[in-house]
C-alpha cells in the first residue's frame, strides 16, 4: 500500500467515525426535541418545586420563604424530636392502615358483584364508581352535614339502630375514623373502576374451565381471579397508599387538623407550617421527609409484589 | 362412553331470532362427531349447551341415558378443550393439568399418577414445571388436551382447538387428536368451521348453517351425495363447481355449452353441481367442449385450472399430476357425466333421479 493511498483510506476512516457519531448526536437531539414538552412541564411543575424544597429544608427563612441562613440537618433534628410531629406521623400511618386495606376490599367486593352479568347491572357499575366523578370540596362538604352532631344523618341512624350519638368530628378517638370513612367512600369509585376494568380483563374461558372442572366460586376467586387480578391489584394499591399520605382536601375541611392533632396528616401539618406559622424551613423538611417516606413505601411494595404479580 | 342425544334443541337469546332451530342428533359412544358450518352457525353454542355453559331454551339434551338440561357443567362427566386453550397463566403446566382434580376426589398420587400418563401421552413430560407463556403454541394445545384427559371424563368436547396453530402443526395435531381418542375410545364432540379437518378426523359429521343441520352422516357419504347446494359448496376443497341450468324435454343446458341427456328429471330451472375432480380433460374419449383457461396453479401432485364458463362465472379442474396450460388457451374438457348432482333451483336441495341407472349422456 502507498503511502497517499494509507492516509487517503485513514482520513474516509476518520471521516465515517465523524459521520457516525455525528449521526447518533442528532438522533439524540431529535428524540430530546420529542419529550421536549414533557421535560418542559415536569420541569416547571415537578424537579424545580423538588430542588427548591430540598433546598429549602436547609436553610432557616424569613416569613416569605426567603432563605435566611444555612441551618443544615437542624430542622431534621428538631422534627424527630417534635411531639407534634411524631403525632402527625402517627395520624398519617393510621389514616394509611384505616383507608388503603378497608377500601380496597369494599371496591374490590362491589366490583365483583358488578362483574357478575345480570340484567341492570350497568346501573349498579354507573352507582359504585359515581364518586369519582365528585370533587374532594363537594363530597366532604356532603360528609360534614351528614356527621354534623345536631342534624346529621350520621347520628339520627344510630339513635334509630337504639346506639348512642357519637361526636363524629369532635371527639379524638372518632375524629380519624370518621374522616377515613368519608375517604374511602370518596376513593371507591376510581378503585372501583380500575379492578372491575382488570376483572373484565380476565378471559371468561377460564372461568368457563373452572366451572366445567366443578370447583367451588370462592376457589376459583382465590385461584383465578385473584392471581390473575394481582397487575391490577398492585397498581390500585399503590396509588391508593401514595393518594392516602398525600391527603389534604377532606382534613381542611372536615377538621382542620383537629382534634387535640388527631387527624394533623402529615400534608396537613406541612400547609400550617408553611402559611399558618410561616416556618418554611420546617415545612420543606417534612416534605423532603413524605417523599422519601413514599419512595421507601413504594419500592418495597414493588420488591414484594415482584413474587406475587403474575403478569400475562 | 357416552353417548349424547339432541333432541329438537333450540336456543335463542331474548328476543332475538333463534341461533339454534331445532338440532336432532344421536352422538353414539365413543365415537368422533365433528360440528362444522361456517362461523355464526351455531356450532359453538350447540357446544356450549352440551357442556353445560348455556341453557338450553327448547327440547331436550340426553347424556348417557338422564336428560341433562338443568344439570351444571361439572355433573356432566365431561371434559372440554377450549380455542384459546383457556390455561392459567399463573399455574405451571402440571398444576394446569392438575386443575381441579381435587373436586372429583381423587388421591394426590392418583392426580399425579394421571398427570404423568396424559404428560406422556402428549410429549410434554420435559415441561411440567414450565408456566404457559414459557411454551409455544403447540405446547399449550398439549397441554389442554392433558387436561382434558387426566379427568378421564368419557365425553370430551373440543372448540376449535386446532384455529391458532399454523397448518403444518394443525396437520400433525389432527392425526394425534384422532390417536388418542381411538386410544382412549372415548367420545368426541369437534367444533371446527376447517371442511378438512371435519373430513379427516370424522366418524361422522354434522354440517350447520344459520342454526340448521344441513346434513349428518359419514364424510365420504356427505361429500359424495350432499344434501344441497350449502353442503355442495362448503364440503370439498376446492369446493363443487354450482351453476344455474336448465332441464328442458330430457336434456340439460349449461351455459349455451353443454347438452347433457338426462332422465327422470323434470323440465325446468335447476342448479348443477361438478367437482372438481369430475371436470376431465377431454382426451378421454368423452365429448368435449371448448373453455378459455382462466388461471392455472400447479400444486405438484395436481394442477387446478380455473376456465371461463359464461360471462364471470369460473369452474375450477383439479387434475392428476402437472398440467402447463397458458392463461386464455382454449382447451377441450369433459365432465364425468356419472358424477353431476342436480339441486333444485329455488330451494338448493337435492334431486334425485327418480329411475333408470344410466340417466345423464353427454351430446354435444
Amino acid at each position: 500500500m502507498s503511502l497517499p493511498q494509507a492516509q487517503q483510506e485513514t482520513q474516509s476512516f476518520v471521516k465515517q467515525r465523524w459521520l457516525g457519531n455525528s449521526r447518533r448526536f442528532a438522533s439524540l437531539l431529535e428524540g430530546l426535541l420529542y419529550l421536549l414538552p414533557s421535560i418542559l412541564l415536569f420541569t416547571v411543575f415537578l424537579f424545580y418545586p423538588l430542588m427548591k424544597t430540598l433546598y429549602l429544608s436547609f436553610f432557616y427563612s424569613d416569613a416569605q420563604g426567603v432563605p435566611l441562613s444555612f441551618a443544615g440537618f437542624d430542622h431534621f433534628v428538631q422534627l424527630f424530636s417534635s411531639s407534634s410531629f411524631m403525632t402527625s406521623m402517627k395520624a398519617t400511618l393510621l389514616f394509611v392502615l384505616y383507608t388503603v386495606p378497608p377500601g380496597i376490599i369494599l371496591a374490590l367486593a362491589l366490583a365483583l358483584l358488578a362483574n357478575e352479568k345480570l340484567r341492570g347491572i350497568g346501573f349498579f357499575r354507573t352507582i359504585f364508581s359515581s364518586t369519582m366523578g365528585m370533587s374532594v370540596a363537594a363530597s366532604s362538604v356532603i360528609w360534614m352535614f351528614m356527621y354534623n352532631p345536631a342534624i346529621g344523618i350520621a347520628n339520627r341512624f344510630l339513635t334509630w339502630a337504639g346506639l348512642s350519638e357519637i361526636q363524629w368530628l369532635l371527639d379524638p378517638g372518632w375524629a380519624l375514623i370518621s374522616v377515613s370513612i368519608a375517604t374511602i367512600w370518596m376513593n371507591t369509585g376510581f378503585t372501583f373502576m380500575i379492578l372491575l376494568g382488570g376483572l373484565q380483563n380476565i378471559d371468561s374461558q377460564l372461568y368457563e374451565s373452572a366451572k366445567i372442572a366443578g370447583v367451588s366460586r370462592f376457589y376459583s376467586l382465590r385461584k383465578i381471579t385473584l392471581p390473575m387480578l394481582s397487575p391490577t391489584l398492585f397498581f390500585v394499591i399503590t396509588v391508593s397508599m401514595i393518594n392516602a399520605f398525600q391527603t389534604f382536601g377532606q382534613i381542611d375541611i372536615l377538621t382542620k387538623g383537629g382534634p387535640m392533632e388527631t387527624t394533623n396528616v402529615i400534608v396537613y401539618a406541612i400547609y400550617k407550617d408553611a402559611f399558618i406559622n410561616y416556618n418554611v424551613g420546617s415545612a420543606s423538611a417534612q416534605a423532603v421527609l413524605l417523599f422519601f417516606g413514599i419512595l421507601i413505601v413504594t419500592l418495597i411494595q414493588f420488591k414484594l409484589g415482584e413474587r406475587k404479580v403474575h403478569y400475562q | 362412553m357416552k353417548a349424547v342425544q339432541l333432541k329438537d334443541i333450540r336456543k335463542s337469546y331474548g328476543q332475538n331470532p333463534e341461533v339454534l332451530k331445532g338440532i336432532n342428533a344421536a352422538i353414539e359412544p365413543g365415537e368422533f362427531f365433528v360440528l362444522v358450518g361456517p362461523s355464526g352457525c351455531g356450532k359453538s353454542t350447540m357446544l356450549r349447551i352440551i357442556a353445560g355453559l348455556e341453557e338450553v331454551s327448547e327440547g331436550e339434551l340426553i347424556i348417557g341415558s338422564e336428560t341433562a338440561n338443568r344439570l351444571r357443567p361439572n355433573e356432566r362427566d365431561l371434559s372440554m378443550v377450549f380455542q384459546n386453550y383457556a390455561l392459567f397463566p399463573h399455574l405451571t403446566v402440571e398444576q394446569n393439568i392438575m386443575f381441579g382434580l381435587h373436586v372429583k376426589k381423587i388421591a394426590k398420587s392418583e392426580q399425579i399418577k394421571r398427570c404423568k400418563e396424559a404428560a406422556e401421552m402428549l410429549g410434554i413430560s420435559d415441561y411440567l414445571m414450565r408456566k404457559p407463556k414459557e411454551l409455544s403454541g403447540g405446547q399449550r394445545q398439549r397441554v389442554a388436551l392433558a387436561r382434558a384427559i387426566v379427568t378421564h371424563a368419557p365425553i370430551c368436547l373440543m372448540d376449535e382447538p386446532l384455529s391458532n396453530l399454523d397448518a403444518k402443526l394443525r396437520a400433525r395435531m389432527r392425526s394425534e387428536i384422532r390417536q388418542i381418542q381411538r386410544k382412549l375410545g372415548i367420545t368426541m364432540i369437534y367444533v371446527t368451521h376447517d371442511q378438512t379437518e371435519a373430513m379427516t378426523m370424522a366418524d361422522r359429521m354434522m354440517i350447520l348453517n344459520h342454526g340448521e343441520v344441513q346434513q349428518v352422516g359419514k364424510p365420504l357419504d356427505i361429500y359424495n351425495n350432499p344434501q344441497n347446494t350449502f353442503v355442495a359448496s362448503f364440503i370439498g376443497s376446492p369446493p363443487m363447481n354450482l351453476t344455474a341450468a336448465h332441464v328442458n324435454k330430457g336434456k340439460l343446458q349449461i351455459a349455451n355449452k353443454w347438452n347433457i341427456k338426462v332422465d327422470g328429471y323434470q323440465d325446468g330451472e335447476v342448479i348443477i353441481g361438478v367437482r372438481p375432480e369430475a371436470i376431465l380433460p377431454a382426451n378421454e374419449g368423452l365429448p368435449a367442449a371448448d373453455v378459455k383457461v382462466a388461471n392455472v396453479e400447479v400444486l405438484g401432485t395436481e394442477t387446478l385450472v380455473s376456465f371461463e364458463l359464461e360471462g364471470n362465472k369460473q369452474w375450477i379442474a383439479k387434475w392428476p399430476g402437472q398440467w402447463s396450460a397458458e392463461i386464455g388457451e382454449i382447451l377441450q374438457v369433459s365432465v364425468d357425466h356419472n358424477k353431476i348432482e342436480l339441486f333444485d333451483a329455488v330451494t338448493g336441495e337435492r334431486l334425485e333421479k327418480t329411475h333408470s341407472k344410466k340417466v345423464l349422456e353427454v351430446v354435444l
